[in-house]
């Protein structure tokens, strides 16, 4: 890509714009299709996302862009990187999953796959009943079938 | 595209497909755990991430292609089995994992099935069999059959069954015996069948590729060839004569290494390739070869116990491409002999045996 100043407006759920380069924009990867089926309009709606997240949601792109720019000396750009990217996803649950649910909509691959692991890393060592309670689920085992469910996977109850 | 769903009382709802996405990303045993749930997420677990208890993995995570190794370590007292492979965390450094998971006074032959580890000792004791994910193992009931038996381990796709074959040394009499073995019956018990082939004795290591082992034996006649034993219906079939070139090349020192392959299994039609100097550099002592499935890739390891053997290489015969990968193990390197086994396409089975 060339270096291109174009810059484009995003638009939250609230209406607020938010202007980036277009290289940030095309980060989305469904921003970046529509800039390919010939949407020229320098405002794109994200209906779905609001203010908070989208903000989040940009900033984790410039941050990528940028890097991704800078040529020569890549490990230590790639660590500060991760470093960023473990710094950004230290977040509460309820951002977190915003954060997710935004970058599967916005398709943005890299942020999806952080967010996933973020998750999963969390709830790796809860108890059931924790996890039912981040993920807003209902047991709907009856104590015969838990048990029968425990016996099962007693093996992986152990250290 | 994915939707978004409405907020509803305090937490988020997620859709389906990124509950998928993250359940994907735990490990095995934290996945069995997160079965006790809900009914709903055990459902999600058993449709759409463990299939026939195999846990798949997605494919947007790092790729799982660090190698497996079952080590044979032979010590004072003993020999000790552990299963070795190296964990790729994102952003932290490799962390090598080692269970050890027998100890037996003789060595062992091995065979790795689907996250499933079986392995005997030709000369006397039974099939155990192990799960490296699980950690448990479980020794099948003694077949009866005469020490100096061979063992073939393998999986019937269609049915989700293991199944184990135990082939008898050939004897005086007209027929092989051989008994199956079908983990999960219930009966528990060896069943006799028919070995309605040439009489031979089985040797090296047997692979199952899609619901049939292969594995090689010497005939009556004393040539080497290759039977194929079908897990589905039970059949020992396709007796392959090896090429006669073949016979007359074990233990000939070549930097090349040929590949043969069977055209035409009715008649007996087999082509070379010659893959030149795949072996260069590598000691003339590295020679177990496993392939993997189904990306054709040849790993080559140590052959015999081993000191130094802390070297591997994948070959890729399709764009003639070898590149090396370190053994990592607390067990190489020191005094201990070591035999190394490679495990080609590992997965991790939440079986629990039994």
């Amino acid at each position: 890509m060339s270096e291109s100043n174009k810059k484009i407006s995003l638009i939250s759920s609230e209406g607020e714009a938010f202007e980036v380069s277009e290289a940030v924009a095309r980060e989305f990867e469904i921003v970046a299709h529509m800039l390919e089926d010939g949407c020229s309009g320098s405002s794109i709606p994200i209906t779905t996302v609001d203010s908070n997240i989208l903000g989040k949601v940009i900033e984790y792109c410039t941050k990528h862009v940028e890097v991704g720019n800078v040529e020569g000396n890549s490990e230590k750009a790639e660590k500060d990187l991760e470093e960023f990217d473990k710094r950004f996803i230290a977040v509460e649950m309820n951002t977190l999953f915003s954060l997710i649910l935004a970058a599967n909509y916005l398709n943005v691959k890299g942020l999806l796959n952080i967010g996933c692991q973020k998750v999963a890393d969390t709830i790796k060592d809860m108890k059931p009943e924790e996890v039912r309670s981040i993920f807003n689920i209902e047991n709907d085992y009856t104590p015969a079938e838990e048990e029968v469910v425990r016996k099962e996977n007693e093996w992986a109850f152990q250290p | 595209m994915a939707r978004k769903r409405k907020r509803s009382g305090e937490g988020i709802n997620i859709p389906l497909d990124l509950t998928v996405e993250i359940l994907h990303r735990l490990p095995a045993k934290y996945l069995a755990r997160t079965r006790y749930v809900s009914k709903q997420w055990r459902t999600i677990i058993d449709d759409y991430i463990v299939k026939n208890s195999v846990v798949t993995r997605s494919l947007s995570q790092p790729s799982p292609d660090a190698p497996h190794f079952i080590l044979d370590t032979l010590l004072d007292g003993g020999v000790v089995f552990s299963y070795t492979y190296s964990r790729q965390i994102r952003s932290e450094r490799n962390q090598i994992v080692e269970k050890m998971f027998a100890m037996t006074a003789t060595a062992r032959e091995f065979q790795y099935v689907r996250g499933l580890i079986g392995f005997w000792s030709c000369t006397r004791g039974q099939f155990t069999l192990h799960n490296p994910t699980t950690r448990r193992s479980v020794p099948l009931p003694d077949t009866g059959i005469p020490p100096r038996r061979f063992y073939l381990f393998g999986y019937d796709p269609l049915r989700n069954q293991y199944k184990v074959a135990c082939i008898a040394r050939p004897t005086s009499e007209p027929e092989q015996s051989c008994k199956v073995f079908t983990l999960g019956d219930l009966g528990k018990e060896w069943r006799n069948i028919k070995c309605c082939i040439e009489r031979h004795s089985p040797f090296g290591t047997a692979v199952c590729i899609g619901g049939t082992i292969y594995y090689t034996a010497t005939a009556e006649n004393q040539r080497n060839v290759i039977i194929s034993f079908n897990v589905v219906s039970e059949m020992f079939s396709h007796v392959f004569q090896v090429p006669e070139k073949l016979n007359g090349r074990y233990g000939k020192s070549s930097l090349d290494m040929d590949v043969w392959v069977m055209e035409n299994a009715e008649k007996q039609e087999w082509s070379k390739i010659t893959h030149m100097a795949v072996l260069q550099g590598i000691p003339s002592s590295m020679c177990r070869f496993g392939v993997t499935h189904p990306g054709g890739e040849i790993v080559i390891v140590p052959y015999f116990y081993y000191y130094l053997g802390s070297e591997g290489y994948y070959y890729n015969p399709n764009i003639n491409s070898r590149r090396s990968f370190v053994i990592q193990s607390p067990r190489l390197g020191g005094t201990d002999l070591v035999r190394i086994w490679p495990v080609t396409d590992p997965v991790e089975n939440i079986m629990s045996l039994m």
